[in-house]
């Protein structure tokens, strides 16, 4: 079916600059979405909402502006929770009269989701297509969306890559995508259609909540499940896997450096009331007392928060002088604006447990700069894999995909690593894919990264500091 | 086919139920239907089947006695592209009507002096 366009018109009695000029001012909720952008220029990200209703109200809609020809014509792709151009193009049809078009590109992916979303049934592929079908559950919709945001697009790059290099045991990879709406139960729930559609591993790119909940609905099917993105740990059987960052590893490298580099040691743990955060701060506080920090306070807010004001003011009335945010994506995003805003960097330093590109991008340059942060991937490690990977990245998507980070690089390092396993084993032998995924050695674009066991990845971690446009390695700095 | 009936089909909990189960198994009968969803007699699956091909969801083929269900490929993808379109163009409404309020003196009620 490829991609259909959708089209919408109006005509507007007002200027056509004028009309344009409403583009992401926050002009009440009525410019196409209550599209939301801090400055209109190529290249600046976008969140839209789509009003999509039901429980979960509106859905973000994430994407950024790739063309602008003003003031006739605003472009923006979008990223998630479809991949597609929305043009909106003004025509000036008189001296206070505009006609204002938009197009609206919705590809297979597209309206599958929105299907779903809807609740209607997954169709099940066709059983006999002879695929080696993977499974990826990610987070399309919800706070997750932010941090989530390449994770298809690299897992569909690396499905593309073991197909160019023959494929799996002679079959054709095919990756089917789902979206737990960072969300347990719809997680499970889409867990449980992967199993149902044949995939022979389910890799998920999501919160450790979702995991936990995934892991009670398969966990004893015997699949392969690998948690691929950063996580507290926690136990399972042997097919159960958790790679990624512990924050216990991120804490080690990233938290003396900063007490060091601010001569602050008065730590606030701030996170979101889940597993994650949870154990994120029982982590820290093993390495904060070994450093001589102090914890002054903690607060967990829900998932999904958007007012951070109460917590801020706690903070600043504590008397921290650094911060520990173990919040994700979109409660990351909306706590670090509010931060600035309310001039808490004047008194705090900030480390980041879940500060990926895209998170830092959403969060923008003037928010987050300062802000550390250590992970085993960013885009500017300087090595020969790391760029041959990103310039095939552009290729495949366009010089304006959304940036990779450690959860996305991880995804598609997780899909390398599966196929890997998968040849070393008879086709289906559950047993020896396992044991082959427990014991790889492998070279990944973040470097050297060995798996040890079920939940252990053997990887190296850096410690870096956003600043405008990325992050600033700091091991490379002088 | 309405976009209005395809979702409001969606709305009855028995209904998903029952395209869960045509999802999974492809085409089915009635009979197989009512067997595996709970709750509900043959009668009221046989009424709610109704709804669903009124609404454009389901097909039915019928073969001698019997009566065969499967769903619409055409149907839920083409009433999600309506809903879209729907939302795109009450996204512009609503920029007209701000717009319109924006524009200086615009449309501010006249206020008489005094």
């Amino acid at each position: 079916m490829g991609s259909v366009v959708l089209v919408a018109d109006e005509t507007v009695a007002a200027r056509r600059d004028v009309v344009y000029g409403l583009f992401g001012a926050g002009h009440g909720a009525g410019w196409l979405f209550a599209a939301d952008c801090d400055v209109l220029a190529v290249g600046s990200v976008v969140s839209l909402q789509l009003p999509l209703g039901g429980p979960q109200g509106a859905v973000d809609m994430l994407g950024r502006v790739t063309a602008l020809v003003p003031p006739r014509q605003i472009v923006i792709t979008l990223d998630q929770p479809w991949r597609g151009q929305l043009r909106v193009g003004l025509e000036r049809i008189g001296p206070e009269s505009t006609r204002v078009r938009v197009r609206a590109e919705v590809d297979e992916r597209g309206v599958e989701w929105l299907l779903r979303r809807r609740g209607w049934p997954a169709r099940q592929p066709a059983d006999d297509d002879g695929d080696y079908r993977i499974g990826l559950l990610t987070s399309k919709s919800g706070p997750g969306a932010v941090f989530a945001v390449a994770c298809e697009n690299l897992a569909l790059m690396a499905a593309d890559e073991l197909n160019a290099d023959g494929g799996l045991h002679g079959r054709r990879v095919r990756l089917l995508a789902a979206d737990d709406a960072t969300d347990p139960a719809t997680g499970a729930t889409e867990a449980r259609w992967l199993l149902r559609a044949g995939c022979r591993v389910v890799l998920a790119s999501v919160t450790s909540a979702t995991f936990a909940a995934v892991q009670r609905a398969i966990g004893d099917s015997g699949v392969p499940l690998v948690h691929t993105v950063l996580n507290e740990g926690g136990g399972g059987p042997g097919h159960v896997f958790r790679w990624g960052e512990r924050p216990a590893d991120q804490l080690a490298v990233a938290a003396i450096p900063l007490m060091r580099a601010s001569g602050a040691r008065h730590w606030f743990l701030v996170g979101d009331d889940y597993s994650w955060s949870h154990g994120a701060h029982h982590a820290a506080r093993q390495v904060l007392a070994q450093a001589h920090g102090t914890i002054a306070g903690e607060r967990f807010v829900p998932l999904g928060t958007k007012d951070f004001e109460p917590v801020i003011e706690t903070i600043a009335r504590s008397g921290a002088d650094l911060v520990l945010s173990t919040l994700v994506g979109a409660d990351e995003v909306a706590f670090e604006r509010q931060c600035l805003a309310m001039n808490l960097r004047a008194r705090c330093r900030t480390l980041s447990l879940v500060l990926d590109e895209s998170t830092r991008e959403r969060i923008g340059d003037a928010a987050a700069a300062g802000l550390w942060t250590a992970f085993g991937y960013f885009q500017q490690l300087p090595t020969a894999e790391n760029r041959a990977f990103l310039a095939r990245y552009h290729d495949a998507f366009g010089p304006w995909a959304p940036p990779v980070s450690t959860l996305s690089e991880s995804t598609y390092s997780a899909v390398h690593l599966y196929g890997a396993a998968a040849r070393q084993a008879r086709e289906d032998d559950l047993g020896q894919v396992t044991a082959a995924l427990q014991r790889l050695r492998t070279v990944v674009p973040r470097g050297s990264v060995q798996l040890a066991g079920p939940h252990q990845i053997r990887q190296q971690l850096h410690l870096a500091e956003a600043s405008a446009g990325g992050f600033r390695l700091l091991e490379f700095a002088r | 086919m309405s976009t209005h009936l395809a979702f409001d089909a969606l709305a009855d909990e028995v209904r998903r139920s029952i395209l869960q189960v045509i999802a999974e198994r492809g085409e089915c009968s009635a009979g197989e239907i009512a067997d595996s969803v709970d709750r509900v007699g043959r009668t009221t699956v046989s009424s709610h089947l109704r709804v669903l091909r009124t609404a454009g969801v389901v097909t039915e083929r019928r073969a001698g006695r019997h009566r065969y269900y499967s769903l619409d490929p055409e149907g839920p993808a083409r009433a999600a592209l309506e809903f879209l379109q729907g939302l795109l163009q009450s996204s512009l409404r609503e920029l007209k009507s701000d717009a319109e309020a924006a524009v200086p003196g615009g449309s501010e009620p006249r206020r008489e002096a005094g």
